[in-house]
């Protein structure tokens, strides 16, 4: 599908959405949210592209077709590390979240779930699973990866909370489906989706069996509806400035998506009360989402780091020394957090259903290091930056014939470089460090994909301590206290 | 002569990759260029551009009748216009006979 193809798909459907208390008649036109359109688009264009097909194509080994990554069952360790090759030349091209990582990563993690999952309770799932997959491929669907819950009272499993729909959970079974209650929280691209692919949360108790649920469903189906989320900044995207809005064609967006009652056709289901496998494809579908991070952050960093080069350029204080340094350290971070996408990615490994797994234990340091560098990162890019990202005057304001020459005067830089340019670098700068695209680069940083302390516990899991001090004991020679008695 | 051009994916080049087949077209006018997708005919030359010395293109199963050349720098490029020197001479040959 070619990217204006895409953008008639979703304007066929028939998707329910509120902002700002009122429903949005068409996303695809509408300024707060076309430019999240746009990055998924890209996901589209970049794919027709001879200088990027190789990343941004893969042949299925369902169909023996080309189809884009981002419908990909990754074959082998090459195809992990091109798929987070593929997300920081997203990032790049477009300096904000392309929100289609989330379909292909639930895309994997349910691939091998279903068939574990049919191993043991000899059900349907897998085959459910490749069919709908083959779907996805044949119609190149974004798909919006689904998992947070509201989840209300922490302290409390799903099936003990005051209010049951608080974790979306089956609320009917039928012969031929059945219906699912509850919400999503913080989803990313969700109006730019064609369809959704709802996982569990967390891992599941056996009371919590109508819970554990995972089905997919197209966006617009019969009660599903989504309210928009607010960005820092968002409403300069009504104010008709590509100056102001920082990074004028592209962004993301996240919403609060409903399922009120929505019906499931029994061939869209894909785990139904088994709550021992729950946890599985939880913890499998956060190590592909915290392997893409090593990506897409890096990529997004890229465009800062330039943006931040330019600044100083602009300021005349590129060949400062703290200036180069900062810029070198903003350079060892983000290819730090790229060196971990590529290692997790490099010692993947095959799982039962054919298809490859990350490493889980440098996926997760991978996302604990995001859930750090793009701060620090972003930082520096304030330090290099100066006052003025913040303190700027309006594009109106530039353009005010009376204003205008002042602005032009007073807030120039290098005398060769002109002040609009100076303020176009400063409202990237603004933009992915506090404004819209901050969503993105900075608290998903932290959140997306799992909070900090996610990864902590899967790193003292996966960690191997015991190894480790059998390593120091040989250093240090000391005898197992058995064979020291002897 | 027809090229059959192959780009790695371009996730973080060190060069413009396009400019080496902007340079071969003009030092070339005559050559005909092609996608990697085996559409068009039987390439004479293949010229993988990649953008780092990574070279994570996948290209193996591409084979020209006169070979293959990796580029992964502008300083890389020689090799290509040789092979497609060498090309036009043993074309000009064959001709002569």
């Amino acid at each position: 599908m070619t990217g204006e193809q895409y953008v008639e798909s979703i304007r066929k459907m028939n998707m329910e959405i509120y902002m700002f208390g009122e429903k949005i008649e068409s996303a695809v036109d509408s300024p707060m949210l076309r430019p999240s359109l746009n990055s998924v688009k890209a996901t589209y264009d970049l794919a027709q592209m001879p200088e990027y097909e190789d990343l941004m194509t893969a042949t299925s080994h369902l169909t023996g077709e080309k189809i884009n990554r981002f419908c990909h069952i990754h074959q082998g360790t090459g195809d992990l590390v091109k798929k987070v090759k593929m997300q920081r030349l997203l990032g790049q091209k477009t300096a904000s979240c392309f929100q289609r990582c989330v379909g292909m990563d639930a895309f994997n993690a349910l691939y091998s779930t279903t068939f574990e999952t049919d191993m043991q309770h000899n059900t349907d799932y897998y085959k459910n699973f490749v069919s709908y997959m083959k779907l996805v491929q044949e119609n190149d669907w974004t798909v919006d990866g689904a998992m947070t819950d509201p989840k209300g009272d922490r302290g409390l499993g799903p099936s003990q909370q005051a209010d049951p729909d608080l974790y979306l959970r089956v609320v009917e079974r039928r012969p031929d489906g059945i219906v699912v209650r509850g919400a999503k929280v913080h989803q990313t691209g969700m109006c730019n989706s064609h369809e959704v692919v709802v996982m569990p949360t967390m891992a599941m108790k056996p009371e919590d069996k109508d819970y554990a649920v995972s089905f997919a469903v197209p966006a617009d189906a019969k009660g599903v509806f989504m309210i928009v989320g607010r960005q820092s900044c968002d409403t300069r995207k009504l104010e008709n400035s590509k100056l102001d809005v920082g990074n004028c064609e592209f962004g993301g967006m996240e919403a609060l998506v409903v399922f009120d009652d929505v019906f499931v056709p029994n061939d869209r289901i894909f785990l139904n009360g088994e709550t021992d496998f729950a946890g599985m494809l939880v913890e499998r579908f956060a190590g592909y989402h915290r392997q893409s991070y090593g990506g897409c952050k890096v990529g997004v960093g890229d465009v800062l780091i330039g943006a931040a080069a330019l600044a100083a350029e602009y300021n005349g204080a590129a060949k400062a020394s703290h200036v180069k340094d900062k810029l070198i350290e903003m350079t060892h971070l983000n290819e730090t957090l790229y060196a971990c996408g590529i290692s997790c990615s490099a010692e993947g490994h095959v799982t039962k259903s054919g298809n490859y797994i990350i490493d889980l234990l440098l996926a997760n340091v991978c996302k604990q290091n995001v859930t750090r560098f793009p701060y620090e990162i972003t930082r520096l890019a304030e330090d290099i930056a100066g006052g003025l990202m913040v303190t700027a005057p309006s594009e109106k304001d530039l353009r005010h014939p009376k204003l205008g020459p002042y602005i032009d005067k007073y807030l120039r830089g290098v005398d060769s470089v002109p002040t609009e340019d100076r303020l176009k670098v400063l409202r990237v700068i603004e933009n992915l460090t506090l404004g819209s695209s901050a969503v993105g680069y900075r608290t998903e940083s932290m959140h997306g994909a799992g909070s900090p302390q996610a990864q902590r516990i899967m790193i003292a899991r996966q960690g191997n301590l015991a190894q480790k001090k059998e390593l120091a004991k040989a250093i240090a020679k000391i005898k197992e206290p058995a064979a020291a008695a002897k | 002569m027809h090229v059959t051009v192959k780009y790695c994916g371009g996730c973080n080049p060190r060069h413009d990759r396009a400019a080496l087949i902007r340079r071969l077209r003009e030092d070339f006018p005559g050559v005909s260029l092609g996608g990697a997708d085996g559409a068009g005919p039987e390439p004479d030359l293949v010229a993988v551009v990649c953008g780092c010395p990574s070279r994570c293109a996948s290209h193996q199963h591409l084979v020209g009748r006169f070979g293959k050349v990796v580029l992964c720098a502008p300083e890389d490029y020689p090799a290509l216009y040789e092979a497609a020197k060498r090309y036009q001479q043993q074309l000009y040959k064959e001709r002569s006979l």
